[in-house]
């Protein structure tokens, strides 16, 4: 009996490999381009038979819910044939679920995603070419800021594969309020490092009592602004047009230098006293008055109205060394090329209503986010806003941090390194030129291994 | 009939027993048969399919491709991080599992006595082991905040200068040493049944023979709490060596990768950079180092662990 058991056992065991094997290569099965499942577009755009698709995005909650809730439904009315199960997973979660569903075959058919890391879905024919659908329907893409469209062009060829829905940018926040308690004229922001560090100075109480800091002027290490954002305020770049590292740079140790720097104003105690105490508020110590200068991405501006409607405050472009510059992230729309061309043709349909300029329109009302078409972001109407003039004006200067295959999480060990160095561990030179290092071990390592 | 029934050759009657057996058998394999499938579908195949994973390159999106054992070699050889998470992994088991042990054991002693409210006690104490790993890494990261934190105000009361714990590059692997202890309520349950597995007549005699509680203990009680121990060692071992979610939860492998553990490390490999094979090949070099951990310990167990009744030294 054991013996017959185990002659079952081992086919048994193979065909379970199999199945699995099969299933790693079904959901890619498709290699090179485009909709190879699907062979493109249909001549027309669908009718008749009903489609059902299904669509996952990050609205779970708030205004923007209700939003997504209302424009499904009227997408549905408008397109009798096409059905929609739309879900949404939550900013944190949508990334995990979609990379796990996507390797497993089991995508929806729209797919809201992070704007890093199409080069890897593009090459392994994880979601559609919508070149062919932009040209039979004459989608401007002029309508969309110029530096998203880039980022979501298919190296080399240049066919678009996914359509921006929103983005951010970074500026730099002040507190009106403290400028003029310090004798700052509030209709100055600063410009230059300098400026900021002299403001910073300016802006910055100490407590003689508790030794500890009832007001700071301006932390890098607070808000939203992110170690790279500084250096390319430099000039630096990290790559070279061939994708080698090119970070051990004057200019990028410079910046580490003036980060530190500024962080280490404040010394760790005081610093993470700060920190604990702020950080019981429930919102950010900008918007509570704990930091007269923070540099932050636009959605903080949904953050003051909701918590300190009341506070008194500017907004300007990130102070700069050399150049403007600022960094955005975001999201973008895409077609999961699930083989099925009606499918494929009313996601396309859904992706075409969400991104067209009256859509985006009623998104930034309901989200304050800085949609991805530029059209319905720089509506005069909207422009009329002077601070939301500033946000808009800084997507000329903005940058995405550049995500290679081969050098994934670069970023996060520079930003590793250059916090050592500000925890004293290490100088800032030795930082900069240690994530060189790693950078370039982190390439080779890929390499290696693919 | 009945005579029919007498008359059965003895050679048919043992083929009916045979049936009757493989009837038997039949049925027993029918019934495992679900447990048996889940476990080729959802563990053994998974498992065999990363060893495969493990000798290519594979993006999760595109198929796998062959490359032999470089991503072996390039962990072994080339990745400094590996080196690096392994080594805070090391730490981690080499000062939480003993600890783990002796305040399990000593946790399990007090909990064994005969004094009124004892109940409620051994409660209290494996109670954290019932509330869920995120709440508690929540719950420490309030507790260990080097201004506010309960820890260091209280210390602050005794004119100590807390550390900065989780923020500090020195402090953040033993915080996390700390809290695990803090969980050892799970192990001391396990070491109270076998505290109270040890026949009274042995404290009883040795009493009479004059041995105090010192030497009961270590004559008596130790020895044979041996096959507890040995249990909650290879348990803990195991648990060691895939700690995770503390630092997910908590630090995020920081400040300065000091709590950048080997099961970190493995799923930014999988699941931030989509290099599957590679973290693949990582969990199988843990899988071995685990095997061999666990295998040293096997083998000296012969000379550590007492089982009573087995013919022993």
């Amino acid at each position: 009996m054991k013996i017959r058991l185990f002659k079952y056992l081992i086919p048994g065991m193979a065909v379970v490999l199999m199945t699995g094997a099969c299933s790693g290569n079904g959901a890619n099965g498709v290699n090179g381009n485009a909709a190879s499942g699907s062979s493109g577009p249909n001549s027309q755009a669908p009718a008749g038979k009903e489609v059902k698709i299904s669509f996952w995005h990050i609205y779970n909650t708030g205004p923007m819910k209700e939003l997504y809730d209302k424009l499904i439904d009227e997408f549905e009315e408008a397109h009798p044939n096409i059905k929609v199960d739309h879900a949404g997973y939550g900013i944190f979660d949508l990334g995990d679920k979609l990379a796990t569903a996507l390797a497993g075959g089991t995508g929806p058919d729209l797919a809201m995603d992070g704007i890093d890391g199409g080069q890897l879905k593009i090459k392994a024919g994880t979601i559609v070419n919508l070149q062919p659908y932009i040209e039979r329907d004459g989608v401007d893409t002029n309508q969309y800021f110029p530096l998203l469209i880039d980022i979501m062009k298919q190296e080399g060829n240049g066919d678009l594969y996914r359509l921006p829905l929103e983005t951010d940018v970074r500026v730099l926040f002040y507190n009106k309020e403290a400028f003029r308690e310090v004798g700052l004229d509030p209709e100055k922001p600063p410009t230059t490092w300098e400026e900021l560090e002299s403001y910073s100075d300016k802006l910055t109480k100490w407590n003689d009592k508790t030794k500890l800091l009832d007001r700071i002027g301006f932390a890098p290490n607070l808000g939203n602004f992110w170690y790279w954002t500084l250096a390319w305020t430099n000039g630096v770049d990290f790559f070279d047009d061939q994708g080698n590292p090119t970070l051990d740079t004057p200019e990028n140790i410079e910046a580490a230098e003036w980060w530190v720097k500024m962080q280490n104003k404040y010394g760790t105690k005081a610093f993470s006293a700060f920190q604990s105490q702020s950080g019981s508020l429930g919102f950010d110590p900008f918007v509570g008055g704990k930091v007269a200068m923070e540099v932050s991405t636009n959605n903080l501006v949904s953050e003051i109205k909701a918590n300190q409607p009341d506070l008194e405050y500017g907004i300007a472009p990130i102070p700069i060394k050399k150049n403007n510059a600022t960094w955005s992230a975001g999201f973008s729309l895409e077609i999961v090329n699930n083989k099925d061309q009606a499918k494929a043709d009313a996601a396309w349909e859904l992706l075409k209503f969400l991104t067209s300029t009256e859509i985006q329109k009623r998104h930034h009302i309901a989200g304050n986010a800085l949609v991805g078409n530029r059209l319905a972001a720089t509506d005069p109407e909207f422009m009329k806003d002077p601070d939301w003039k500033t946000v808009t004006d800084q997507m000329q200067f903005t940058r995405f941090l550049e995500t290679p295959i081969e050098a994934q999480g670069w970023g996060g060990q520079m930003w590793k390194n250059v916090q050592a160095a500000v925890a004293g561990s290490m100088t800032p030179e030795q930082a900069i030129k240690t994530s060189q290092k790693e950078t370039e071990d982190l390439i080779a390592n890929y390499k290696k291994t693919s | 009939m009945e005579q029919a029934e007498i008359k059965v050759s003895p050679a048919k009657r043992s083929e009916r027993r045979n049936r009757l057996a493989r009837r038997e058998a039949l049925n027993g394999y029918a019934f495992f048969s679900p447990w048996l499938f889940g476990f080729l579908v959802f563990t053994a195949g998974p498992v065999l399919y990363s060893l495969y994973l493990s000798f290519t390159s594979y993006d999760t999106l595109s198929s796998p491709k062959w490359i032999g054992i470089m991503n072996y070699k390039v962990l072994l050889t080339q990745d400094a991080t590996f080196w690096k998470s392994l080594y805070n992994t090391l730490y981690y088991v080499v000062f939480s599992v003993p600890l783990g042990l002796i305040i399990g054991v000593l946790l399990a002693m007090l909990m064994n006595q005969k004094v009124p409210g004892i109940r409620f006690f051994r409660t209290v104490f494996y109670l954290p082991s019932v509330v869920s790993g995120v709440a508690v890494a929540l719950l420490w990261m309030w507790l260990l905040d080097p201004s506010f934190g309960l820890i260091n105000t209280t210390l602050a009361k005794f004119g100590i200068q807390g550390p900065g714990w989780l923020t500090d590059v020195d402090w953040s692997k033993p915080s996390l040493i700390l809290m695990s202890l803090w969980g050892v309520g799970g192990s001391m349950i396990i070491y109270l049944a076998g505290l109270q597995g040890i026949p009274r007549d042995l404290y009883e005699a040795s009493r009479v023979d004059g041995a105090g509680a010192v030497r009961q203990f270590w004559r008596i009680t130790l020895p044979l709490l041996t096959p507890t121990i040995f249990y909650n060692l290879i348990m803990g071992l195991l648990g060691g060596f895939q700690v995770f979610l503390q630092s997910f939860v908590m630090t995020n492998g920081g400040p300065v990768d000091s709590t950048l553990f080997y099961a970190l490390y493995l799923y930014n490999k999988a699941f931030k950079s989509s290099q599957m094979g590679y973290a693949s090949a990582m969990a199988w070099i843990l899988l071995v180092l685990t095997l061999i951990c666990t295998l040293i310990v096997l083998r000296t167990s012969k000379k550590w662990v007492y089982y009573e009744g087995a013919e022993n030294k």
